[in-house]
């Protein structure tokens, strides 16, 4: 294996979430890394390489090749540019590769992105990109990804106990964090009876166990840990980095309350970073789903398997809790643009140990993001450090 | 109910493989099962993809087929008594996929 050297960010920029009327995918993508490159204070011509994360441009605003139309718009000469996808993990999987080109010692410094178009599509598209990422048989049996989220839910719930206030006090968790977040699509308290009493999606699912559909882009600029303090002084350290595949359905998998790809991912992280989970400060997480976020706090080994749902009771999972969990609000609330979200996590994250977050958790060094893609079928696990 | 089954390891799959994902063994051979089984997850979906709108809400449900394979498919016939560890039948296979009703029998209560 080759010596790794050490790689931190330097810069990070981001577009709100939500419905961008008049902002195109490449618009979005290029405000993003626009504001991240100016933050690294980082010439242009000194980037080596961009990867993008991106889901269904093809489908959601007929665009392909959009790496290098991106990067071309952005004035970074002849580098290469690349788009990568894992569906909602597109971004996850950006950051990996930006991380392992730099930290592989061929290039010193990379720019990430992730950046989806969601709003502007048809049903018909939408359709179409839903039925993109799924498995075949399971989408042609009239599976959605709410459904896939809703047979995990009662299968939880019937393992575990796991309540349908529990998954209901997620969303208002996520939604109250959301409020201080400008970023975020949501920015509105959300009552019990709010959730409870929303319309059905698919059982047990309600319309606020669901994130929204979104548009954004999220980017950062990564550089050798040797470098960065030329451009940066508060550069965060890429501690540990993740990345796994699992069985892309839901009937073939192992288990129907545990994402195999998350497990692995986060083991590969936390093994590079040499850190565990009670070292952690701050988690953004993939709460697609408000029992996404159960599962995936006890997957990344934050509460034992079936302990998620009492932990969001107790208030563990607070900002001020025990291990806050989604302090920007997550998915529920910032909203999710696909091809987006594992920048837009990675952004939050690294804004909470830059210690400027508008929902500060109090003395963060020590952050986390997790990425989850189709039916369980990607994950990527970054584990970051304050210098 | 046709499956194939690795010659290898003989674990039993639904839609062929081109690799055994359990042992990697490149050869299957197709089998016959009655495709009785138990309910181990479920949903009623009530907001459907384009092409399904007319049958909302239906049911989806993950079958623990008694041959030690699960597929995923939909429930045929009234809900009443759908509920995981409820046993179900194979019914049919169509453009949508596989279909089970609930059989008779007491459920099995398959928490582990």
């Amino acid at each position: 294996m080759v010596n790794m050297r050490s790689v931190s960010v330097i810069g990070i920029g981001s577009t709100n979430f939500g419905r961008l009327e008049g902002w195109s995918l490449v618009d979005m993508a290029c405000e993003a890394a626009n504001e991240a490159i100016a933050d690294a204070g980082v010439p242009r011509e000194k980037i080596q390489a961009f990867y993008l994360g991106n889901f269904g441009s093809g489908i959601l605003v007929g665009q392909e090749t959009i790496a290098p139309k991106i990067g071309y718009q952005l004035g970074l000469g002849t580098i290469p540019a690349t788009k990568v996808e894992g569906a909602c993990a597109s971004a996850g999987i950006a950051l990996r590769h930006g991380f392992l080109l730099v930290a592989t010692g061929l290039a010193d410094i990379v720019l990430v992105a992730g950046a989806e178009k969601m709003t502007s599509a048809t049903t018909a598209q939408s359709t179409a990109a839903l039925a993109a990422a799924a498995e075949e048989l399971e989408y042609k049996a009239g599976l959605t990804f709410a459904g896939a989220f809703g047979i995990w839910s009662h299968r939880h719930m019937h393992e575990f106990g796991t309540t349908r206030k529990q998954l209901a006090l997620v969303s208002i968790k996520n939604k109250k964090n959301g409020i201080p977040n400008p970023r975020a699509q949501f920015r509105k308290k959300m009552t019990l009876d709010d959730v409870l009493e929303s319309r059905m999606i698919a059982d047990p699912l309600r319309l606020y166990d669901c994130c929204p559909i979104s548009d954004g882009a999220a980017s950062l600029v990564l550089c050798t840990t040797e470098m960065a303090g030329e451009y940066c002084d508060k550069p965060v350290e890429i501690m540990g980095s993740g990345h796994a595949t699992a069985c892309s359905n839901i009937y073939e998998a192992e288990s129907l309350v545990q994402f195999r790809a998350t497990v692995e991912a986060a083991r590969q992280a936390y093994d590079m970073a040499g850190l565990k989970p009670s070292d952690i400060d701050v988690v953004e997480l993939h709460d697609c789903f408000t029992m996404a976020e159960i599962i995936d706090s006890e997957d990344l080994g934050f509460f034992e398997k079936g302990q998620g749902g009492p932990a969001v009771e107790e208030g563990l999972t607070q900002v001020r809790g025990k291990i806050p969990i989604n302090p920007s609000g997550g998915l529920l609330s910032k909203g999710h643009p696909v091809g987006a979200t594992g920048c837009g996590q990675a952004y939050e994250v690294i804004k909470q140990l830059r210690g400027d977050h508008e929902n500060q958790v109090s003395g963060a060094e020590i952050g986390l993001a997790h990425n989850l893609g189709a039916t369980g079928a990607v994950s990527t696990v970054h584990v970051f450090r304050r210098r | 109910m046709e499956i194939v089954r690795c010659t290898q390891c003989q674990r039993n799959y639904i839609p062929p493989k081109y690799a055994c994902p359990s042992c990697g063994g490149t050869r299957f051979k197709p089998s016959e099962i009655e495709g009785k089984g138990i309910i181990e997850s479920f949903t009623t979906i009530w907001i459907a993809p384009e092409q399904h709108l007319d049958q909302v809400p239906y049911q989806l449900i993950v079958v623990k087929l008694d041959e030690a394979l699960r597929v995923t498919g939909r429930l045929a016939g009234p809900a009443e008594g759908l509920a995981i560890g409820a046993r179900v039948e194979f019914t049919e296979k169509n453009e949508i996929g596989y279909w089970f009703r609930l059989a008779k029998g007491k459920a099995h209560d398959t928490k582990r």
